[in-house]
């Protein structure tokens, strides 16, 4: 390329000099002392709530040390495990080095090495062509939350933009409890836990495995527990924070609504809700007490299989004790996601848990989002002043595979992925290969060989994140650090953003991508004059996001139509004046799209309703191929309840197979215990397909959430990612388990 | 040195919640590759229906005060410093095993030149006055590293103001203690 | 490499391991021409096995003189061309485990061959004791086991010595005996050589 790498703006070596909080400072590696040339400050931009403040160890331009910074006044120092096995990561010989052009068929995994010249010459050439014979919209980008850091995506959508390219939107993660939760409280915030901490007397936590995707919750969770607070769990999985909680209820999968809906009857029949509350802030509370009439304790034991007792001692504790709400993604990982978390979201609302530094409500913060609300400005970016930018056609990330299947007119021919495992990641495997199986163009920015890099017409070498800038706020508390990048990047590695701008410089588009701007000009432009960005920028930092986006009590007022809190949202039932899909604006229960109760007939032949956990040991398929990881996560397995075992003769550490009608897995370790009741099964989520066997092999296409966007192919022209979902349905899976005849000697 | 006044490594099994960041921070504080396990959290599920529990405890050296593996290392490869860490001089380490078949907990490790390796509390830390690093690191603040009366003093500390809620809390007070 | 591993808590002290282990050698059930023997130093101390440990750095290979005692660095096995071996008796002085014992019927010593990698005194051990796994196995066991005790879900109560063999379990080892080698061999006349062998060990103090 006509730029070589070494005058790209922000590599020069001040630069990153400067970011230096301590210079030469000793450190120990395996028991020898190591003079490191510089640590510096930066965070954690993986999919978690943590996003942990990390003092990174550079020498000879190699990362050889990470620690939490125990100056981040949330995660204090402490790390989780892969956090440390970043240095392992960084420097894994592993690495996709060069540009490769994929020379066999598609999946073979044969490929030769380019120059960065040829491969973007090939990439301009192929997306010329494609545009020109089907059109901008045939272009499609595929990024999810790998790097989960904003800037690139938003220097990536400036491109998209002035390309007219098809635009991606929504997520296959939360989107659907975000519905719920919008629909009745408006603009979504969270709560410092140091707030609730030393206040809540009740800790209600649904659908949220802490230990692997919010270990710093727990000091804080200790700090409440040995107050004397109680710790009350909802999920069918037996995690390690329901291993430490005074009760938890395990409900029938994608039966939490039901549960919420039990217990607000229960409260009002007792008349042990918040009246002042509910009278004040609140709207539509009488539609809401007509529709939980028949939620008596019988139908929502009956619906949700927890025990009656249960449901009304943990009713009666919500509402006579101060509880805080911190509700997670599992429960609305099911066909009808919104409607449990709207269901949450009520529950809270007539437990009175709402605006108070001891009993507040959490689904997840606005701050999420820039560009949506919160103090980033994503259009700053991504919608250039001055630039011509044609409205397109919205593909939702949800349904990518269908919408490559379906799409007329352009069809979708090429897709740019980066940050995101589509085959692993995406529901249904088998479907997802053959959608890619159809591009002319399959681009992958890629740190390892994945199960994507396989199908790819070219793989470049991408950066780790400790080596590019970037921008991510957590979306669980409210403190804010820049990601600088660390050290210079190894081999052919180039940052996600100089890769577009360059794209964009080759594609016509100078003017909108100068050479001289840095990935710290780019993230200044996205934070935007909220806040004060030298403060955040290593050695400095981190700083509390500005007040008025994250209020330190949230919830005083509700922005919703009425400026309360609609118990019948308006918002939703506006929206569902427009739209096919869900729109209820009562929170009315209905079944999981696959249930034992909704699709009996399937039932009897796949009695089993597996979900998939996101483990400790990966976020999502990330750090899957380390060695020390797989040391410590062994072989694949699958948790199955003894009842089930049993009656299947299969024993603990047997070798069982997993099947459904859209796809099986084989030589899969079965555990038997007590982590789940009968007819339920878990296989964490994130394996490769290549090196174990994906669940999502067995998982079904059907995005959570109000709208239908299925009805529509995934193709959308407008779209409101507060409103209309859509989280893939990952939980509402029915499948068999056999053991295996062949067992393996022991 | 007293055994009392040695230092261990103390596990507050009410608070590990199993997320395993102590076993990589240690690979990465001792350099190791996959293979030696310097530390393990293992899990066990106890009780049936309604009291049923999962379960974590991460297993570093215990750094026993009469430490078997000292006793049944033929070489004296193993010893035991006067502040109670027990430590390998991998120089006098043949591999013979013995102190893997001794040790109760399953501790000592043998990496890839088949010599002992095992968890030494981070000496090279603890004698520049810090923690060991999964002590330091640990997220739930479960791992404690100090003498036998100072991990009283905390634990009771940390649990005597509401009811006993300890390791043994639910052997010990059954359902009162929950 | 997978390892003969003993865990002294779980040993009966059946001495079905020596008696199979002789029985494979000389046909005859006697634990003095065994490769592998239970020890014990005194009443307080820990049970300990005395076999070749196929150590890394085998003290063995470094005494014999005549240069027959090999450390395989692919297998990982201290191998031994004991036809030459003409008894000097070094590799078993400097053994640091104990391990040599003298080939019966020659002047020669030798020492646990692993079976060629299916060990028969694994095969018989009735209590578990002895197995034949790789080191990360047999630790990982270990905690598990620990984690078991700690928490009181049972599956491991190896504070007291388990019991000795039943007449079931002898008949299963004599059957795993006879099979090996091939020849009919009478669970009874095992049993009383057990009962003979403790006898002596408790004479012995242990």
């Amino acid at each position: 390329m006509s730029e070589t790498f070494n005058d790209i703006p922000w590599r020069r070596q001040e630069d990153l000099d400067a970011y230096a909080v301590r210079r030469n400072v000793p450190v120990w590696i395996g028991g020898k002392k190591v003079i490191a040339d510089r640590v510096v400050k930066t965070c954690c931009p993986h999919n978690c709530y943590d996003t942990c403040g990390e003092l990174v160890y550079v020498k000879d331009e190699k990362v050889i040390k990470i620690e939490g910074d125990p100056a981040h006044p949330i995660t204090k120092g402490h790390l989780c495990l892969k956090g440390f096995a970043n240095v392992q990561k960084i420097n894994s010989p592993d690495r996709v080095k060069y540009p490769l052009l994929r020379t066999g068929e598609r999946g073979e995994g044969k490929f030769r090495r380019i120059s960065w010249d040829e491969a973007m010459d090939w990439m301009v050439d192929k997306i010329q062509s494609i545009q020109k014979t089907y059109g901008p919209e045939a272009i499609l980008e595929y990024c999810y939350s790998g790097n989960r850091e904003h800037m690139a995506k938003a220097v990536a959508g400036r491109l998209w933009n002035l390309m007219g390219a098809s635009k991606l939107v929504g997520s296959f993660c939360l989107l659907s409890g975000v519905a719920g939760s919008v629909g009745c409280v408006g603009s979504q915030y969270t709560m410092d836990p140091q707030v609730w901490a030393d206040h809540a007397q009740t800790l209600f936590l649904v659908g949220r495995n802490c230990t692997a995707t919010n270990p710093h919750i727990f000091p804080f969770l200790y700090r409440a527990k040995e107050r004397g607070a109680t710790i009350i769990v909802v999920d069918p999985y037996a995690t390690g924070v329901a291993a430490k909680a005074d009760i938890h209820l395990r409900p029938r999968p994608g039966t939490d609504g039901a549960l919420a809906l039990g217990m607000i009857h229960w409260i009002l029949a007792q008349g042990l809700e918040d009246k002042v509350f509910i009278a004040e802030k609140t709207t539509g509370f009488e539609e809401l007490a007509a529709y939980v009439k028949e939620w008596t304790p019988e139908l929502t034991e009956r619906v949700t299989t927890v025990p009656k007792e249960q449901i009304i001692r943990t009713a009666e504790i919500l509402a006579k004790t101060d509880a805080m709400f911190e509700t997670g993604y599992g429960q609305q990982r099911y066909s009808n996601g919104h409607q449990t978390q709207q269901a949450l979201a009520c529950l809270a609302a007539v437990c009175g848990s709402f605006g108070k530094p001891s009993a507040n409500y959490d689904c997840i913060s606005g701050m999420a989002f820039p560009g949506i609300t919160g103090f980033a400005n994503g259009a700053a970016v991504s919608a250039p002043k001055g630039a011509d930018i044609p409205k397109t056609r919205l593909v939702n990330i949800a349904a990518v595979a269908r919408a490559v299947h379906e799409a007329q007119d352009p069809p979708i021919k090429g897709i740019l992925s980066y940050r995101g495992g589509l085959i692993s990641q995406q529901p249904d495997v088998d479907y997802t290969i053959e959608a890619v199986k159809k591009l002319d163009m399959f681009v992958t920015i890629e740190q390892f060989m994945t199960d994507d890099t396989d199908y790819a017409d070219l793989v470049l070498p991408a950066c780790h994140y400790l080596e590019q800038y970037g921008v991510h706020p957590s979306y669980w508390h409210n403190w804010h650090q820049i990601l600088v990048p660390v050290c210079q990047p190894p081999y052919e590695c180039v940052p996600d953003a100089e890769i577009f701008a360059q794209l964009g410089r080759r594609l016509g588009y100078e003017a909108y991508f100068p050479r001289e701007t840095s990935g710290l000009d780019w993230c200044r432009m996205l934070v935007g004059e909220q806040c004060d960005f030298d403060a955040i920028v290593s050695p400095n930092g981190p700083a509390r996001n500005p007040e008025k986006w994250c209020p330190e009590v949230p919830y005083q007022t509700f922005d919703t139509p009425s400026g309360k809190f609609e118990f019948h949202s308006s918002l939703l039932e506006e929206r569902g004046k427009r739209f096919a899909g869900h729109y209820d604006p009562l929170p009315v229960y209905y079944e999981p799209d696959e249930s034992v109760e909704a699709t009996p007939e399937l039932a009897k032949k796949y009695p089993i309703n597996i979900i998939s956990q996101h483990p400790s040991f990966r976020t999502h398929s990330q750090y899957y191929n380390l060695p020390w990881i797989r040391e410590i996560e062994g072989e694949a397995r699958v948790f199955l309840s003894r009842k089930d075992a049993e009656a299947r003769g299969i024993r603990d550490g047997d070798k069982v197979r997993i099947f459904n009608d859209r796809g099986q897995l084989e030589n899969i370790t079965a555990r038997v215990g007590i982590r789940l009741k009968p007819g339920v099964a878990e296989m964490s989520s994130g394996m490769w397909v290549k090196l174990g066997g994906s669940v999502n092999k067995l998982t079904k296409l059907v995005p959570a959430g109000p709208r239908d966007i299925l009805a529509e192919d995934g193709i959308l022209t407008e779209y409101d990612p507060l409103l209309d979902g859509n989280t893939g349905s990952y939980f509402n899976t029915l499948v068999e388990i056999s053991r295996m005849e062949e067992q393996p000697w022991k | 040195m007293e055994v009392r006044q040695q230092r261990i490594l103390y596990i507050d099994p009410a608070r590990c919640m199993g997320c395993r960041a102590c076993e990589t921070v240690c690979k990465l504080e001792n350099d190791l590759p996959a293979g030696p396990r310097y530390t393990m959290v293992t899990e066990a599920e106890t009780g049936e229906g309604e009291t049923e529990k999962l379960n974590f405890l991460p297993v570093p050296c215990q750094h026993c005060g009469d430490a078997p593996c000292v006793r049944a290392c033929p070489t004296g490869a193993l010893h035991k410093r006067e502040d109670g860490v027990v430590l390998t001089d991998r120089r006098k380490c043949v591999g013979c095993h013995e102190c893997l078949w001794a040790c109760p907990f399953g501790v000592p490790q043998f990496a890839s030149d088949g010599r002992m390796s095992k968890c030494t509390m981070c000496v090279h830390r603890l004698d520049e006055g810090t923690l060991p690093a999964c002590a330091a690191n640990c997220p739930a603040e479960a791992i404690l590293c100090d003498t036998v009366e100072n991990i009283s003093r905390i634990l009771r500390e940390r649990y005597g103001k509401t009811v006993f809620c300890g390791p043994f809390a639910d052997r010990l007070n059954g359902e009162a203690a929950r | 490499m997978k390892r003969l591993s003993f865990d002294p808590a779980r040993c009966s002290l059946c001495g079905a391991c020596a008696l199979a282990c002789s029985l494979s050698r000389c046909g005859r059930p006697e634990p003095a021409e065994s490769r592998i023997r239970i020890e014990c130093a005194g009443p307080d101390e820990p049970l300990r096995s005395a076999v070749c440990a196929h150590c890394e750095q085998p003290a063995c290979v470094s005494a014999c003189m005549r240069g027959i005692i090999e450390k395989d660095e692919k297998s990982g096995l201290v191998t031994r061309r004991w036809e030459n071996c003409f008894a000097c008796g070094a590799c078993a002085v400097y053994c640091p485990v104990g391990a040599s014992s003298q080939e019966p019927s020659k002047k020669a010593f030798t020492a646990c061959d692993l079976c060629g990698g299916d060990p028969l005194c694994v095969a018989v051990c009735p209590s578990g004791a002895l197995r034949f796994e790789e080191d990360a196995e047999g630790s990982a066991r270990r905690r598990s086991a620990y984690a078991g005790r700690f928490f009181g879900s049972g599956g491991d109560k190896a504070q007291e010595r388990p019991g000795l063999p039943s007449q079931a379990d002898w008949e299963r080892i004599a059957s795993a005996v006879g099979g090996r080698l091939g020849v009919a061999v009478d669970p009874e006349s095992l049993a009383d050589a057990c009962s003979r062998q403790r006898k002596a060990w408790e004479e012995e103090g242990m």
